[in-house]
């Protein structure tokens, strides 16, 4: 997953570098709408899914063939979209948060708040997801909301 | 995490994702407002809430009335 991340933030920051002389306010907002952008797109492949695996074991007629299904199972789903609802609270607060912000100190500060919340959801969700497919999905997202965190404080040149 | 998750992730989500980054650097011009930068981020959070407050919804047994 590490390899990912690295993969995430380096597409951020050529993103962010190539644009005209922007703002630190700027950045951060893009940043933000990056990191929404890419939690819109995980949540949608969660839900397909789920759906997709929910029409599976709906159809099947064996148990090999139930087996060849790729559940997540109800209450994981229902888990990973109560923290998707927690994940675009952080996000609208992180973005009132840039908004109030002129200076960069202050907008770093917005970004270390916002991980302290973001690594919270992460330790929640490692204990609470038990299926392969929904700790991969919660992974991404959470990956996802880091590097756009993670890439304010590195054009910032917060920690 | 093991290898399996971590290719299903890859083929099904991370596409996704990095067409998503592709496209915002065309899009988001470098001196754009503030605001209307985080009016669209703030657009795809409520995007995140209302799908995900639908999917509780769906999976959350009606009351009786």
């Amino acid at each position: 997953m590490k390899a990912v991340k690295f993969l995430l933030l380096s597409l951020a920051a050529l993103i962010l570098s190539g644009c005209p002389s922007p703002t630190a306010q700027q950045n951060a907002a893009k940043a933000s709408q990056v990191a929404s952008a890419a939690v819109v797109a995980a949540q949608q492949g969660e839900i397909t899914i789920y759906n997709t695996g929910q029409q599976c074991v709906a159809a099947a007629q064996s148990v090999a063939q139930t087996s060849a299904c790729i559940v997540i199972p109800p209450d994981e789903h229902l888990f990973l979209q109560k923290e998707f609802v927690a994940i675009s609270e952080l996000g609208k607060t992180l973005d009132s948060c840039i908004l109030g912000s002129t200076t960069t100190p202050g907008i770093v500060a917005c970004a270390n708040t916002a991980l302290v919340t973001v690594n919270q959801i992460n330790a929640d969700g490692a204990l609470a997801l038990k299926s392969d497919k929904a700790k991969t999905t919660f992974q991404l997202v959470i990956t996802s909301v880091q590097v756009g965190i993670e890439t304010i404080q590195a054009l910032l040149g917060g920690s | 995490m093991n290898a399996a998750a971590i290719i299903a992730l890859i083929e099904e989500l991370l596409p996704a994702v990095i067409s998503l980054y592709k496209q915002l650097a065309a899009t988001i011009p470098g001196t754009k407002p503030v605001e209307q930068i985080l009016a669209a981020a703030d657009a795809n959070w409520d995007l995140v809430k209302a799908a995900a407050d639908a999917e509780i919804a769906k999976a959350t047994p009606a009351k009786p009335a």
